[in-house]
Order: C-alpha cells, then structure tokens, then sequence
C-alpha cells in the first residue's frame, strides 16, 4: 500500500497519521491531533476523526477526506486524493463493569482478574466462595444478589473448579446468579460468561441460558499450575467492542468508513510491543498513560504480559486512582510544599476537567506525581515479580509523557515508575503512532515495522541503574564511556545521586561499568563490573545511582531538595524538548 | 475553536429533564403546571430478598419443586405462612417450608424460592417550578421554564429547592457560622468563597436546605457523620472565591424560591450507557413557560473575539475574562507545554491561556 491513513481515538485525544511510501520505504509524513468528539456536547466521535484528519490536509496539501468533509477517501486516486487504507483504533468511552464469581481467592479469582485486566474494564464486585468468613452475612446468597444489583456489571465472569474437579460450589455460584437475573427483571441484563470447570457446562447452560446471555469458553485454570487465559480474554475484547465502543456515538459511522475491524488502542499497543520485543529478542515494557487507563504491556524471556487499569488514569479516572491510591503516596513525589488536603483538591479539580492542561511549574510536577503511580500501580500488576526483569527498552506512550516540555521530564516520570535496573534504553513515541502500529501491521507489516525503525520513536537515552542500596554520599559505581579513541569520561558515582553524560542521538559509546560491592549491575553478582555498547539519546546517558528498589529520603524537605535535584541534573543543558525533535 | 459550554444566566429558557433509573410511571399530563416538589413519576423497585433453601429444609436435594409448592411467584405470602410441604406425608411427620417474613414470591428456583421482603418507591420530583413540556414514556419528562440557571463545578448531598438569601457581601468573602441563625431556617444560603464543616454543621442546626458557595474542601465530602445540607460550588475544590459573573447572577436570585443540585459528577458512577451524569446546579424559575431563547448549554459554539470565557484549571480556576486575540500559532504555558489558545482579557491582565482550560459562559 502506497498511502494509510490511521487513527487513535483516544478518551481525550483523538490522534490522526498519515504513512506514506517515499523511496520504496513507508514513512510517517504527517500527525494531526483534535479533541475526542464522543461526549457531550458534541455526541459524535466522526467529528473529532475529521478535524484531525484535517489537520494532516493542511500540512500534506492534498485532501484526504471527500468533498464536504465527509469520510476518507479510498483508495488513492491518481490525482493523489485519499489514501490506500484507513485502520482505526479507539480507547474512547467507558469501561466494561465487570463482577467476578469464583471458588478461591488465589486461585482461579486470581485468573479471572488477570484475564479481565486485559481489556479496559473495571471490576465492581469479587462474589468468592472462600472469602473470609465463608459462612458470614457478606456471602448469604442474598448479599451476593445485592452486590450483583448495586454492581450493574455488564459482565459476570464465572469462573471456578478445575476440570473435572468440584462441580457442586460452582453449580450453587450459578444458583445464585440464576436468582440475580430474576432480580434484575427491568434492567439490561449483564452477559455471563462462564469460564470454569468445562464438565459442568452443560449444567450452567440449563440453569442460566434462559435466563441471560451465556457465553461458555475455556477454563482460565484447567488444572491448578496451569492457567489458560486466551479464550477468556478473546471473548471479554470482542463483548467490550460490542457493549462499549460500538454504542459511542458516531461509531457505527466510523466503522463505515474503513472495511478493516476497529480494534482496542491497547490491543494494538500490545502487540506493537510483543512484536519489539520477540524480533530483537528483548524483554520490553511499554507503558501508556492516558486520560481514562493506563496500560502496561510487556514482553521478556519469550512472555507476554499485560494489564490495563481504567481506574489509574490521569485525567478522566483520576478521582477513582485517587481512591485506590493514598494521598500520601502522590504527595511523596512533589518537589515543593503542598499540604495533602491542598493536593487533593487539586487532583479532584483536575478530574472535573480532565482534558485540562498543567500551566504552571507546580502544576506540572502534581501531574508527574499521579503519571508515577499510576504506573508503579499498573506495572506491579502487568509483572509483578518485576524487580527480576533487567529491561532493555522502555517505551513511553500517552500525551502525559509526549506533550512534556522537557525529555528529562519524561525520563523522570518512566524511570521513577518503572524502575528499572541493569542497562536500559529509554525511548518515547512522541509521534503517538504506538497505540496504532499493531492494527497497521495487521493490514500492511512492513510499513508498520519502517515507521516503528524510523519515526516513531524519540530515543530519550540510556539508563544504567545498580540493584542494591549503599551509604549516601560513597560509591556506587565506576564509569568509564569511550567515545572515540581519545575522548573518554570517568566518574565515581556516589550512591543516592543521578548523573549524566552526553551522548547525541545517533551517537554509540563502549560503557564500562564497575560496582561498588554492595550493588549489582545486573549480572547476578555484587560488585561484577559489566561492558555494553550504548547508544545516544536526547538525555545522553543516565547514571542512576539512587538504589533498587527505590527509597526516597523520608524527611520531607530533604526528599523534596533531592527531587529537585535529581531533575535539575537530568534536565542541565535539556533545551531539547521533545517537541523539537 | 468550538468549545463546550456552561451556563451562568439570570434571563433563559430552561428545559430540565426528569427520568427515573429504571423504568416506572409517569405522573403528570404534557402542558401540565408543576411545582419544584411534585413528584412527576415514580417507580417501584424491589429492595430486599430472603431465598429460602425448600431442598434443604425439607431435607430432598433434587426435590421436585412443582410436587412441594403450594405458592406460585407473584403470590403475596404471610410471615410464618406455610409456602411448601411433602405432600403425601402426614403433617405432623414433617416441618414444613414456612415463609421467613411476610412478602411477595419473585422466582421458583431448582430447590429455592426467592422472596421479595421489601420494596422501595423511586420518586422523581419536578426540581423547578415549570410546565411539563414532553413525555419520556415510562421513564420521566422534560420540564420547561424561563428563569436563572447557574451550571456549577461540585457538590454533595443531592437536591434542594428553598428561599435564597445572601449572607456574604462578596463573592470573596466565606461564610462565617456567626452569619446564620434563625432568619435562614429551611433555606438556602448564599455564601461568597467557601464554607468550613463549623459554618456547615450550624446551618444543619437551624435545617438549612441548601448553601451556595464558590468552593469547598475536598474532605467535606467525606465528613462524619455527613452533614444533612446539600451543598454546591460553582468554581470547584479548594479556597477559590465565585467568579464575580456567577454571584452577581445568583445576587439578582436572592429572595427567590430556587432549587440546587449539590453532587460531583466524576465521583459518581456512570448510568449505565449514559455518557455523563447531571451537572450541579442552581436554577431559579421566574415564568413557568419556556420562552425566549436557549442559552444553548447542550451546544457547542465558536469562539470569536468579544466572547465571555471561563479558566478550568490551575490559580485562575473560575476566573471568568473575554477572548482578546487568538494567536495563529500554539503558544507555551509557563509550564513549557505548547498548547493553542488564546489571550483572554481578566479585569486585572489579559494572560494566554490554552482553550483545553476555558470553557464558554452562556
């Protein structure tokens, strides 16, 4: 294909590009953003579509859209008038609310909640039979009912018993939904999807199928070491596409204009990532902070892994981030003094107009202080043993990251959230491309992988980072990066401190690396020293000497001094933004 | 640039409307003159069960339930009321099923029965004195009137509809506990920038409806016990004073019956399929006809030099200017973030400020 056009609508943002074949090579050619259009007061989502759309009209000159302003056109004309493909993706809209039902905690609930993380939706209600106080009020049949009322889930995720294992707990799970769906008798009633011990299907269907929509899939865990997840997952995206993005309005126009399906934005970002990371034989992290989620997907040691939090957004889900996550813990990150009462104020003011942008310094740092969180939150869930991963790249999505004045910003924020150890590229999708590329590839591989190699990523820099924790102010480690023959750096650098060292993009350099015995570079042994190629970056390369895992100082004034400082350093000769690059 | 709306006008027409949650019955006639507090439909919901375990009790776990039954669902039963038994047993061999508390029966299970044990009305009221412009079949109505409407930023505590009086001279100045005794008992209170739980828990004292204020601390949302004072704020969170426009429009409202909305919207769960929830808001009917024109909230419209605007973020948060210039290049806050916007002209400065933090005052 010569010429695609593609777009994310996003819950604040909705994003246009245009890729096109120059030289026998697909390159991105042209961006163009608007507001989303779902909401009130516009109720329409083509609209947003249209207005970036033309903004890449203006910037190419040529139309992309018919005459009138309507859809795209397609394919390219021979006067060069529209574009070969049109592929969209969208995280615009609300959750799916899902209740889960289950027999244990740890086991098959466990399951089920990571199947559900998976595709935006939020979970209202746990109904398990081995909660604390099994035989207490809270698990009556009658307060299971209530919680199923008050939850109004669109989804009931049933899951419980290994195959071939207790089949009477799940059948008087179902007994109870049974009577729930009676209950529910003048609402839209929720889909059931069973997921659970597969010999008793046939049973639930009796009792249930009559009753609501059911849908049988794979158990999410056959035995009990083994989790089966996919045909979950499978049918929560396709039930997500149907209650939620098929009913934003405008959508089944949008879904007229291109003949390609339109998939989640996190689909396509998890399978831009899966992709990086098993062709380079790389474990990577990306992480998307938006407005409404955050999704962070991973790939390392051959596995995928993935989760998406629609309560840990920045914007729109701010006021429920702020419930799961304590005021405190936001508050740890500001740089200057703020009363919590004060910065929770701010965090509800924000919530109320989430598409809001931060103008001063002070409001700027508040908004990195939630980014933070909300990705220590979703990445501990995506990987939760990941202080074992050594990541070699991270990528960076969202307009929290993209639209920041400074890279060192940004830099902050992924490495304060992320933590990595070892020796890490650190890179960005500055384009906002990333969320798109997974359902380009699906229609057109190659000029997904020439844009993902060539434009869509700004490669922030190098982070090295030693595990383990020592005194303030003595070694941490011994660096030594050789340019060229003759132009060589050499430092000390002292644990609790963060350094930098330029190293233009484009740029490589052989780093030595010599730990002070308490730390470990990444191989497993204290005190081993390490060689590496790195390759340059907006921020060079950054020598993080604070510990793994991360201790900020207890002492307020110190740990804002240090924020202060930590940034200062990272920033020092930082003109770069990224919107110059 | 199109920017969303919000409405602060002491002269519009007002078209509110009133659903219910669920379905229910309409009460009213279209055309049909309504007062803030008549109830224009209402719905009836089931709000507790008891499931009775028939299997169980009568000690048969596959027992046949159509062989034991002696109710049917939809039957109204007594408590202590024999609902099933095994027939062919003599009476005095058996302990029959008997019903837990009075109640109706939803639903005969497979070894169970389900009993509705209480039931909930759901009213809706009018809100605002007005005429019943349109039916919502089963579900509620529009409610036409030509008055005042403030749209608000935030607010607890649900709605109100009382006398306004004005207890502050400013709209920076807070209300103070020594402002309120007797002479506002069962209305609602005009404050200026903010209200504390001291000045909110005395207005409770002489059941105060309802205060009006530019903002409120977060933690007033979460007081113990809650305050029985609805309250909104027509800035947002913090120690912000109303916007000058805002309280010169609710100053022309004061000793007028009006009604208020005190709830915060993203705090609350989305209707399911509904894309927002209800604003705050503060509305006072003067005519009961819905005449003149609109204010054209619910719209979008283009912003052009001259047009009343209102800052959403930041120090400024409910500073209300006009559009001075609109700059053909994105311009960068003091952030550093570049954003397109325009100079808006405050009564103290004219200061850039990104359209992503202005909304349009109609």
């Amino acid at each position: 294909m010569k010429s695609i056009l593609a777009v994310d609508c996003g819950s604040t943002i909705t994003t246009a590009v245009l890729i096109e074949e120059v030289k026998g090579e697909h390159r991105l050619k042209a961006a163009g953003q608007a507001p989303s259009t779902y909401g009130p007061p516009w109720k329409d989502i083509t609209l947003g579509v249209k207005e970036a759309i033309r903004h890449i009209e203006q910037a190419v000159g040529r139309m992309l859209l018919s005459p009138g302003g309507g859809w795209p056109i397609t394919p390219q004309s021979a006067a060069q008038q529209g574009v070969d493909a049109f592929v969209v993706v969208s995280s615009a809209g609300q959750p799916l609310q899902v209740v889960i039902a289950g027999l244990m905690q740890d086991i098959t609930l466990a399951s089920a909640r990571r199947a559900v993380a998976t595709t935006y939706s939020h979970i209202t209600h746990v109904i398990s039979v081995d909660a604390e106080n099994g035989d207490g009020p809270q698990n009556s049949p009658e307060a299971r009912i209530q919680a199923l009322q008050e939850g109004e889930p669109d989804i009931i995720l049933l899951a419980g018993g290994t195959d071939g294992g207790a089949e009477l707990p799940v059948i008087e799970l179902c007994h109870v939904l049974s009577m729930a769906m009676h209950v529910l008798a003048n609402r839209e009633k929720p889909t059931i999807l069973y997921a659970g011990n597969s010999e008793v299907r046939t049973h639930i269907a009796d009792i249930l199928g009559s009753l609501t929509a059911l849908k049988s899939v794979n158990n999410v865990r056959p035995m009990l070491d083994i989790e089966d997840l996919a045909a979950t997952q499978v049918e929560l995206e396709k039930l997500y596409i149907q209650r939620k993005m098929a009913q934003l309005p405008g959508f089944e126009n949008l879904t007229n204009w291109t003949p390609y399906p339109i998939e989640p934005a996190s689909k396509s970002f998890e399978k831009l990532i899966s992709y990086l990371g098993r062709h380079n034989n790389l474990n990577v992290i990306g992480a998307n902070i938006g407005s409404r989620s955050t999704v962070v997907s991973t790939q390392s040691q051959g596995r995928h892994n993935s989760a998406i939090r629609s309560d840990a957004g920045v914007g729109h889900s701010l006021a429920s981030l702020a419930k799961v996550i304590p005021i405190e813990r936001f508050h740890r990150w500001l740089p200057f003094e703020l009363s919590p009462g004060e910065l929770y104020n701010l965090l509800l003011n924000k919530s109320l107009h989430p598409t809001s942008i931060p103008t001063t310094y002070e409001d700027l740092m508040i908004e990195h202080a939630v980014a933070r969180e909300a990705l220590r939150l979703v990445v501990d869930q995506a990987q939760p043993g990941r202080s074992e991963i050594p990541w070699h790249l991270i990528i960076g999505a969202g307009r929290t990251l993209t639209r920041l004045p400074q890279a060192a910003q940004a830099a902050m924020v992924l490495i304060d959230g992320i933590e990595p150890w070892g020796v890490t590229s650190l890179t960005l999708d500055s384009s906002g491309v990333g969320n798109m590329l997974g359902s380009i590839a699906a229609i057109d591989p190659m000029a997904a992988v020439s844009v993902a190699l060539r434009d869509a990523f700004l490669n922030l820099g190098t982070v090295v980072a030693p595990i383990g924790h020592g005194r303030l102010g003595k070694l941490a480690m011994k660096v030594k990066v050789t340019f060229g023959e003759d132009d060589i750096y050499e430092k000390d650098i002292l644990y609790g401190s963060i350094e930098r060292v330029n190293l233009p993009p484009g740029q490589k350099a052989t780093l030595e690396i010599r730990p002070a015995r308490h730390f470990d570079i990444g191989l497993g042994q204290p005190g081993r020293g390490a060689v590496a190629e790195v390759e340059g970056g907006l921020l060079g390369i950054i020598f993080d000497a604070r510990g793994r895992p991360l201790r900020l100082p207890k002492d307020d004034s110190v740990r804002r001094e240090r924020l202060q400082q930590w940034l200062l350093t990272l920033s020092m000769n930082d003109a770069a933004s990224i919107n110059n690059n | 640039m199109q920017l969303p709306s919000i409405t602060i006008n002491s002269d519009t027409k007002i078209m509110l409307q009133r659903i219910l949650p669920v379905p229910g019955e309409v009460l009213v006639e279209p055309g049909q003159k309504v007062e803030a507090l008549t109830v224009v439909a209402k719905a009836e919901m089931p709000s507790r069960y008891r499931v009775i375990d028939v299997a169980r009790q009568l000690n048969r776990p596959q027992v046949d339930m159509s062989e034991v039954m002696l109710v049917e669902p939809g039957d109204e039963v007594e408590a202590n009321q024999v609902i099933a038994t095994l027939k062919g047993r003599m009476p005095f061999l058996q302990r029959p099923v008997r019903a837990p508390s009075a109640g109706q029966i939803t639903t005969i299970g497979p070894g169970w029965v389900l009993l509705e044990t209480e039931r909930t009305t759901l009213e809706v009221q009018a809100f605002i004195n007005g005429k019943v412009n349109r039916i919502i079949p089963g579900r509620g109505v529009v409610i036409g009137a030509t008055g005042a409407i403030i749209e608000a930023a935030c607010g607890f505590g649900g709605e109100a509809h009382g006398r306004l009086k004005r207890l502050v001279n400013s709209p920076y100045e807070a209300l103070k506990v020594e402002a309120i005794d007797e002479s506002v008992r069962e209305g609602i209170v005009l404050g200026g920038r903010t209200v504390d739980e001291e000045a909110l828990r005395e207005a409770e004292r002489w059941q105060v409806r309802g205060v009006v204020v530019g903002s409120i601390q977060a933690s007033l949302l979460e007081l113990d016990p809650p305050v029985k004072v609805r309250v909104v704020a027509t800035e947002g969170f913090g120690d912000v004073p109303m916007s000058a426009h805002a309280f010169s429009v609710l100053t022309t409202m004061s000793r007028k019956e009006v009604s208020i909305r005190g709830q915060t919207p993203n705090l609350m769960r989305f209707p399911r399929g509904q894309l927002m929830v209800e604003p705050p808001v503060i509305v006072a009917a003067s005519t009961l006809e819905a005449t003149g024109a609109s204010s054209g909230a619910a719209n979008i419209a283009e912003v052009t030099m001259g047009t009343r605007v209102r800052v959403t973020q930041g120090k400024q948060l409910g500073s209300t200017g006009t559009i001075a210039t609109i700059p053909s290049e994105p311009q960068p806050t003091k952030a550093g973030i570049i954003a397109p916007g325009a100079f808006v002209k405050f009564s103290d400065e004219t200061r850039y400020v990104p359209w992503a933090n202005l909304e349009r005052v109609a």
